[in-house]
């Protein structure tokens, strides 16, 4: 049997680190400055002066929202980070990652979908992980802080967005407590992987270069990933996984895909998928933030293996039955006449 | 293409985006620091075209600024983005 090499990812990693202010962000950043590695990170951080070690790399950058489109939340990028990061290239032979840290209240989507917008960007910069950090002992309440109309719960949005959790200082949070926020994390983001910590000390491999919006990576780690979606109906953010065996039609994928982004993107917060084409001898792997979507063509579908579908989207008041509906109509064999 | 491909082999932006972003920077006479994006998008506005295009220039210094071509990318010529790059008050600035 032969198959292709899988091509190598060359970009340079980018970890985005979120959380409510407490929550240990900063303790977080400082251990993996001080740590061996073997990194070298440059780190552009939102919260001033907080993080003093002297050979990194350390750029303070202003938080800036940038419309590309008057009022689409979907076209919003972070201006600060498009000037630095196109700065930082420059100096590309200087480090092996870069980590951002966001200030407490700030959206994660604007920070993701910097690396959608932008062709030159997203050529040389990989989104490798949202990594979340939460105050297992505060987040229930931020969680059920009612926020005015229009204005979003920030603690339910940096979850939504995490593909790592960091459930920190859980010595200060009782068994029911602790119970209690994993249940409510699940129900907004299936298939977050939560890190239980204290002080934030976790190993760092599992939130630096983890390839966390490489759904194949995910999957081969956590074979699970998609079908641990629980249905809740208890809550406005949820996650859908489908997995669905068969080959798809492009035309009527393109058609269904172009339309939900359109009109739903604003409520789709994440997307993931890898999907078996009619015709097309790779794995098709996408990703996406709110309307915005990057895919390209993966490895090979191997010998004997099964071409199956298998995507998750996580987002605001989703309609689980219309997904699964709407997606396996895309399927090629969809409509045929027996 | 599926829909959100990314054109095999082709590990940048495509040479006509790259022709276009060059040509911003010199109609508008722009140093290497500032940053250039042009991008096109869907358009939701009823009675838009289905597409636009647009065009963004982020200095390291100074106000972002922003321009709507209502075509598609690869229709706009050097004559569309100097007509609308240097048309007095075109641009949407915003303040940063």
């Amino acid at each position: 049997m032969t198959t292709t090499p899988e091509p190598r990812d060359e970009r340079v990693p980018v970890t985005v680190l979120t959380g409510f202010l407490g929550s240990g962000k900063t303790t977080l950043l400082n251990r993996i400055l001080t740590e061996n590695h073997g990194l070298r990170i440059a780190v552009i951080e939102n919260e001033f002066g907080e993080v003093g070690i002297d050979d990194a790399l350390v750029l303070d950058a202003e938080e800036e929202i940038f419309e590309m489109n008057n009022g689409c939340i979907c076209c919003t990028v972070r201006g600060d980070l498009i000037r630095i990061l196109g700065a930082l290239m420059r100096r590309r032979e200087k480090f092996d990652h870069i980590l951002i840290e966001t200030t407490g209240l700030a959206d994660p989507a604007p920070v993701a979908q910097t690396f959608f917008m932008d062709d030159e960007i997203a050529a040389q910069l990989r989104l490798d992980a949202i990594v979340t950090l939460v105050d297992a002992a505060h987040v229930l309440q931020h969680l059920d802080e009612v926020k005015p109309e229009g204005v979003e719960n920030e603690a339910v949005e940096q979850i939504a967005f995490a593909d790592r959790l960091v459930l920190n200082k859980t010595d200060l949070a009782d068994e029911e407590t602790l119970g209690e926020v994993v249940r409510r994390v699940r129900t907004i983001n299936s298939g977050v992987r939560i890190i239980p910590a204290q002080h934030a000390e976790i190993d760092l491999q599992q939130v630096l270069d983890v390839g966390a919006f490489d759904l194949e990576r995910v999957l081969a780690d956590d074979p699970s990933f998609l079908t641990e979606t629980e249905h809740q109906h208890d809550t406005t953010v949820t996650s859908v996984g489908i997995d669905l065996p068969g080959e798809l039609d492009e035309n009527k994928l393109n058609a269904w895909l172009g339309t939900l982004l359109r009109t739903k993107g604003v409520d789709i917060f994440r997307s993931k998928g890898i999907l078996a084409l009619a015709g097309a001898p790779k794995q098709y792997v996408f990703q996406g933030v709110h309307m915005l979507l990057d895919g390209q063509f993966g490895r090979d579908w191997r010998d004997g293996e099964e071409r199956r579908n298998r995507l998750v989207f996580i987002g605001r008041n989703l309609d689980r039955q219309a997904l699964e509906r709407d997606f396996a109509a895309c399927l090629a064999t969809a409509g045929a006449v027996a | 293409m599926p829909l959100g491909a990314r054109t095999p082999g082709q590990p940048g932006p495509s040479p006509q985006l790259r022709e276009l972003k060059q040509t911003v920077r010199t109609l508008l006479c722009l140093d290497d620091d500032t940053a250039v994006m042009v991008r096109q998008l869907a358009c939701t506005e009823p009675g838009c075209p289905p597409v636009e295009t647009i065009v963004a220039v982020l200095p390291m210094d100074g106000a972002a600024r922003r321009w709507t071509l209502h075509q598609p990318a690869d229709r706009i010529t050097e004559d569309d983005l100097r007509h609308a790059l240097l048309a007095p008050d075109q641009a949407n600035h915003q303040d940063h």
